[in-house]
């Protein structure tokens, strides 16, 4: 019995990922837009920070390593913000969202593939930044802990379809998902220390960035890459990290079917 | 004449029901309001809080070491508010075709006997009135603080140079509205051109670092131009009227640039309808 349900759970993940892929390659020009806009995002973040910065480090490699990984977390938030939330909208836009929760399928899988094409992204921008920042900054991107990094970005992006969940049930609830996203996404890169370690946040601000889960996904992926300090012993780390994505995930799947409740109760399921 | 009488007040009724349609739209997600309002405000925030947290006490020093001024949040808000309207402008002008692909009502609109033109070049009005309210209800509070402005006619011509400043914008929202019609999918495009004009504008950094060639590039983008009139205008206390450089090269821009969108609007919708792909996405 048991068997089963896994066995019906992985075919509905196989078949969310496989529309999700497909309709990824379905426009290259998505691909070859993120290739050429990737260097540019990172001069818009970083020419303005380094008006801040003495001219000592306008040359360190440390500053530019910083960018760089600060530019992979931030891509974990969007992931987060924008997965889930992004492909319920876009099943509202094109009118199948009604048919797909007709399905026993499971809330969460459902939408599951969205975030599958945002890793393969992600892997892909993780590659093709490190070489814009050595052409552009002549700095080579160190990982000096593989397996730690490998295991830092997959909890990372558990977090992030648990907490991508938990706001694709706002997105079904409110209507419109970038409007809260977007500055979401700039409260979790301030809090979370995405471009610096959170120790350097005001005092009053510091005890919040502890709350936040991408906090110790950011905190770990920087320290697998560059060995800096962590906040907490890293074993340690990596458990509060696995438990608030478990935590997160079980949160979701509640949110979502409560608010498929709701929707479906007052007819609004299809409306945007 | 009365023909010509005819054809104005059709167009302007088409004008009108594109503009209520749009605002409709603008009015049914609210929240959309306090991002667009708060934007400035993160942008400036993210950029003063990462100097800070670098580099300590002395962030501002280096800050006005290279800029020139130590107003460091002031000088961002103001290019975030120009970075903002940039985005918008291409964003939703460009999207406004792709969103009737997406609903089904791309064909529909094209039975009509409306000029297509006025059809999809009237998506301006609404975005763009709603975009340049949005900027000056998010400035406001700061420019109302007090945070260094000296002259108010200085503040009203170089809030007039943002409106003319505008009128590039559009068309290269237009252009990417076109685009639609030729890859389809406007994102990949609107995300290339939005990230160039985010990154070599000058919206949080003076342009002179960037190399001579490059300076070049950035000069001929409106929004460089805009960004360093409303900048000398409410942070350098820099008279407008004497910035004729500046004001006039915006000036040739605002010609140019429709210029080459209409041109191309021309084409690549000619393209589509001969091909069949005006509903295909």
């Amino acid at each position: 019995m048991a068997s089963t349900s896994a066995r019906w759970l992985l075919l509905e993940a196989y078949a969310s990922a496989y529309k999700a892929v497909k309709v990824y390659f379905r426009y290259p020009a998505w691909i070859v837009g993120d290739l050429l806009a990737t260097p540019l995002w990172l001069l818009v973040f970083i020419y303005p920070v380094l008006m801040f910065l003495p001219y000592d480090k306008w040359r360190s490699p440390e500053t530019y390593e910083f960018f760089y990984w600060g530019m992979v977390s931030w891509s974990v938030i969007s992931t987060a913000l924008w997965s889930i939330g992004g492909a319920i909208r876009s099943e509202q836009q094109v009118g199948t969202l009604e048919q797909l929760f007709l399905t026993n399928a499971d809330r969460v899988v459902l939408f599951l593939g969205r975030l599958v094409s945002s890793s393969i992204g992600l892997i892909i921008e993780l590659a093709y930044m490190s070489l814009i920042v050595y052409l552009l900054f002549g700095v080579q991107v160190r990982v000096l802990n593989p397996p730690l990094l490998a295991v830092a970005l997959l909890l990372s992006l558990a977090a992030s379809l648990g907490f991508g969940s938990v706001y694709g049930a706002l997105v079904l609830h409110v209507k419109s998902p970038g409007a809260v996203a977007n500055i979401l996404q700039f409260v979790l890169v301030i809090l979370c220390g995405v471009f610096y370690p959170v120790s350097r946040l005001p005092d009053f601000v510091e005890p919040l960035a502890y709350l936040a889960p991408f906090t110790y996904a950011i905190d770990l992926i920087r320290h697998a890459a560059m060995g800096t300090d962590t906040l907490l012993p890293a074993p340690l780390e990596l458990a509060v990290l696995a438990l608030y994505s478990a935590a997160l995930v079980a949160l979701g799947y509640a949110a979502l079917r409560r608010v498929e409740l709701v929707s479906k109760r007052r007819g609004k399921l299809g409306f945007y | 004449m009365r023909r010509v009488l005819r054809a104005l007040a059709n167009n302007a009724l088409v004008a009108r029901a594109v503009f209520m349609r749009e605002m409709m739209y603008w009015l049914r997600y609210p929240l959309w309001f306090l991002t667009f309002l708060s934007f400035p405000y993160l942008i400036s925030g993210l950029f003063y809080s990462i100097g800070c947290a670098v580099s300590g006490e002395d962030a501002i020093r280096y800050f006005s070491e290279r800029v020139g001024t130590d107003r460091a949040f002031l000088y961002n808000l103001i290019g975030s508010a120009v970075m903002m309207i940039a985005i918008l402008m291409i964003e939703d002008v460009g999207h406004s075709i792709r969103a009737e692909q997406l609903r089904g009502t791309l064909e529909y609109n094209y039975v009509t006997a409306a000029n297509k033109l006025v059809l999809w070049g009237s998506v301006v009005l609404p975005h763009g009135l709603m975009s340049l309210s949005l900027v000056f209800a998010s400035l406001a509070p700061a420019l109302a603080l007090g945070f260094g402005v000296s002259n108010p006619l200085d503040v009203a011509l170089g809030l007039l140079a943002l409106f003319v400043g505008m009128v590039p914008l559009f068309s290269i929202g237009f252009i990417v509205a076109a685009l639609t019609f030729r890859f389809k999918e406007p994102w990949a495009v609107t995300n290339v051109i939005k990230a160039f004009i985010s990154a070599f504008s000058g919206f949080n950094y003076p342009i002179t670092i960037l190399p001579l060639w490059l300076q070049w590039v950035s000069r001929a983008l409106p929004t460089t131009v805009v960004t360093e009139i409303l900048r000398d205008a409410l942070l350098f206390n820099r008279r407008v009227h004497a910035m004729t450089h500046h004001v006039s090269l915006l000036a040739f821009m605002g010609i140019a640039y429709p210029l080459v969108a209409l041109g191309l609007y021309r084409r690549w919708e000619g393209e589509a309808r001969r091909r069949g792909e005006l509903g295909k996405y």
